[in-house]
């Protein structure tokens, strides 16, 4: 491992399906690579004893070629296959993070936001290619660029299993992995099912119905008066407001687990 | 649908589009006769999650569903099943075949 973590080696890093990197004390790291590793989804850090990057990705397919399409498939097929029976373990590093930087609104509605519009995304994309409205190698490009995306985007709730899945996803498309637009359907509606099945995991874990409860209480402290120039609150209890959302975050974070 | 049975699974509930349990299924299969106008009773497969759609009373889809099956008896069961769902946010759920299709098999 050299001394110096540049923007390449980040990027390298991220398109091997790596999501944490173990920097060892006196290594330098440019102010680009880590705005890069932060924009990818990718940790720095330093664990001693740990090895140098966390790659739980199939060796063969580290740094090297892409999985050809039957592979893809096997391996699309062997995630949902882990994923489908019981809660996962990406599942069980999401529930670490509980609120973000800032606001009220759980971690798991944003991861679960996440995966949502990468389901939505596949939608199209597997539409384009039954239909062959795209050409394969263009359809593969802007799919490619999309599970790039998404993999950064999902990277920082620590789902390393699904990034990996993502990225291999990613790297499949970008070296012109699907033959044909059929491989691309079959690619995609695998990846559909078996992506779709995490998201309804994390789907299940936020607490939907208390924070509908708390909106409920909460329209009841307070009322808006329409007039010509729209919509103006009027008098709130802020104090009551206030106790009622610590009340109910504390509630939410408290039964999640 | 028949092929995965029996099938282990997990149902939760809408949280859009009204009264519905939704059971996620391993496989994508294409809309056929999709439609919005659900009616109590209705079971549907919804592509867009594959997800099996039950629907004890008034709902509007999310998105448009292809209805296959109707709720013959039990209905109202349904009712509070639905609202402990909604409570829970998940539970685990079964599918199985008990009758025979009209070839008999």
């Amino acid at each position: 491992m050299s001394r110096l973590i540049t923007e390449c080696e980040i990027r390298n890093a991220a398109q091997n399906g790596i999501t944490f990197l173990n920097i060892e004390p006196g290594t330098i790291v440019t102010p680009l690579a880590r705005d890069t590793a932060q924009s990818l989804g990718l940790r720095l850090g330093y664990e001693a004893g740990k090895k140098e990057a966390n790659i739980k990705a199939d060796a063969a397919f580290t740094g090297k070629a892409a999985p050809a399409t039957s592979k893809m498939i096997g391996l699309l097929d062997d995630y949902l296959k882990r994923i489908w029976p019981a809660e996962p373990p990406d599942l069980k590093n999401l529930r670490k993070f509980k609120l973000p930087p800032m606001g009220n609104m759980p971690c798991v509605l944003y991861a679960s936001f996440n995966l949502f519009w990468l389901g939505e995304s596949m939608q199209v994309w597997r539409a384009a290619a039954q239909k062959r409205a795209i050409p394969l190698k263009e359809l593969s490009y802007v799919v490619s660029q999309d599970m790039g995306r998404h993999a950064g985007r999902l990277a920082k709730w620590q789902m390393e299993e699904t990034v990996e899945i993502i990225r291999l996803l990613e790297k499949y498309f970008a070296s012109q992995g699907p033959q044909s637009h059929e491989d691309c359907v079959t690619v995609l509606t695998r990846a559909l099912v078996a992506l779709d099945r995490m998201q309804n995991w994390i789907d299940a874990v936020i607490p939907w119905s208390k924070m509908d409860e708390a909106l409920k209480g909460l329209r009841t402290l307070g009322t808006y008066e329409q007039t010509g120039d729209g919509f103006h609150p009027q008098a709130i209890n802020e104090e009551r407001m206030q106790m009622l959302i610590d009340k109910v975050v504390k509630q939410i974070i408290r039964e999640m687990r | 649908m028949t092929q995965c049975l029996p099938l282990k699974s997990t149902a939760i509930h809408a949280k859009f589009a009204g009264r519905e349990i939704i059971v996620m299924v391993p496989f994508f299969a294409e809309a056929e006769n999709e439609i919005l106008d659900v009616q109590p009773g209705d079971i549907g497969y919804y592509p867009g999650r594959q997800t099996i759609c039950i629907f004890y009373g008034d709902t509007t889809p999310f998105g448009k569903v292809s209805v296959f099956a109707k709720i013959t008896k039990g209905l109202e069961k349904l009712h509070d099943i639905g609202g402990y769902i909604l409570v829970k946010g998940v539970i685990e759920a079964g599918l199985t075949s008990s009758d025979k299709g009209s070839d008999g098999k």
